[in-house]
């Protein structure tokens, strides 16, 4: 199978082992190389530097460069680990991992927090998540009034908010979600149980196959 | 995927795992945004069922279910260019909103098909890829407010579009709340940013 000294080919920037990659996740090295199909052409779209800057992050999730979203935000600053303002191949493949239909779903509850836990304080406040909706009602086309946007906030930190302290902390979030499953769709992408047919040109650029010529 | 080649003979079934069953869907009855994905799911199913009639009782959504609703949490977008999910709220009833989609089904001989507050709207055309086929979903809100959901499940997405624009937007205006703006485009307009409603 793989060769951990497959250095038959010049390394792409951002490329890091499929055979690594894929012993620390769910993904199987074809599916390392498929996702590296993916992220060349996302990485490659505006500046070609092997790398996913915000911008060609919104034109990859948008088709448009510019638009700018406080949701996509929150899930690009979590793909970029080192904080460097850039994802890189192996943010990529880690990050997707998460939402793989095999992932532990500890890891999809803990992402899920860190994403509404917009200041990262370690607790999703009751005004984060004012601020999410208000967000999301601008940006979609349902209106709703102010007393209608408390009633839910209401209904919502009744039911999570265990010690009505108004705000969530990881074991309230933790409970609520089991309760309420749904909640973690946003986690799963089942695209990334058939990526290899989505994304089948890494046939012809296998790293496995070259070591057989 | 996309491909009816491939999914010739392909028998799709997903699994679900709720209460710690794991339940498996059959395609053409369920499809993967199954369960009315919203919260609440036990209200949902007990009450139906304790009133006697698994008629209405559509699933609630708390405050976390609307911001998933943001494209932005979407990542399949990175996969697909797909069509995009429209909703509205609205204070009408679920049999109001069921019969006026039953009126619009007619107009367009469109078949309606209803398990509890998921309807299924299939065309009769064969297109490119098949028999356009819509699902509008609805949900409670708040006591007095539904949110009504529609999305393409199968079929072109041109076809749809157009179906959308000539017959589903206008004949649901009706319920919808005043104030409502029609989405047009990706960007909201610099109006649509301060008007929150």
């Amino acid at each position: 199978m793989g060769c951990f000294n497959s250095t038959v080919r010049k390394p792409v920037p951002g490329h890091e082992n499929p055979t690594i990659l894929a012993s620390q996740t769910a993904f199987s090295v074809s599916e390392v190389e498929a996702l590296f199909e993916l992220f060349k052409s996302i990485s490659s779209s505006v500046i070609d530097d092997g790398l996913i800057n915000k911008e060609e992050f919104q034109l990859a999730l948008f088709k448009n460069r510019k638009k700018e979203n406080l949701f996509a935000n929150r899930i690009f600053d979590l793909f970029d680990v080192k904080q460097k303002g850039v994802i890189d191949f192996g943010d990529f493949v880690r990050a997707l991992n998460v939402f793989h239909p095999n992932a532990p779903q500890e890891d999809k509850i803990s992402f899920c927090f860190k994403l509404y836990d917009m200041d990262g304080t370690g607790f999703i406040e009751r005004q984060e998540v004012k601020q999410m909706l208000i967000a999301l009602l601008c940006e979609s086309e349902l209106k709703l009034a102010d007393d209608t946007i408390e009633i839910i906030l209401d209904k919502t930190f009744s039911e999570a908010d265990v010690d009505q302290d108004g705000k969530i902390d990881k074991s309230e979030w933790h409970n609520f979600v089991t309760k309420n499953p749904s909640l973690l769709k946003i986690m799963t992408l089942p695209y990334l149980r058939d990526i290899t047919t989505t994304f089948p040109s890494f046939v012809f650029n296998s790293e496995v196959e070259e070591i057989a010529t | 995927m996309e491909d009816k080649w491939f999914k010739k003979g392909f028998k799709h079934t997903k699994f679900y795992s709720e209460d710690d069953n794991i339940f498996s869907l059959k395609d053409e009855e369920i499809d993967d945004d199954c369960i009315a994905y919203a919260s609440d799911q036990s209200a949902y199913e007990s009450e139906s069922e304790s009133d006697g009639k698994r008629r209405s009782r559509p699933a609630n959504l708390n405050a976390f279910d609307l911001i998933s609703f943001s494209p932005g949490f979407s990542l399949s977008g990175l996969f697909e260019d797909g069509s995009k999910e429209s909703r509205f709220v609205t204070g009408a009833p679920v049999s109001k909103i069921v019969s006026k989609l039953e009126e619009i089904a007619k107009v367009v001989s469109f078949s309606m098909r209803k398990k509890d507050c998921r309807i299924s709207l299939e065309g009769s055309r064969e297109g490119v890829k098949g028999p356009l086929t819509i699902t509008v979903e609805i949900f409670e809100l708040t006591p007095k407010l539904r949110v009504v959901e529609v999305k393409k499940k199968a079929g072109d997405k041109g076809e749809y579009e157009e179906f959308c624009e000539r017959e589903l937007r206008p004949g649901l205006r009706p319920l919808m709340l005043p104030g409502t703006c029609e989405p047009s485009r990706l960007v909201p307009g610099p109006d649509e940013e301060r008007n929150k409603g």
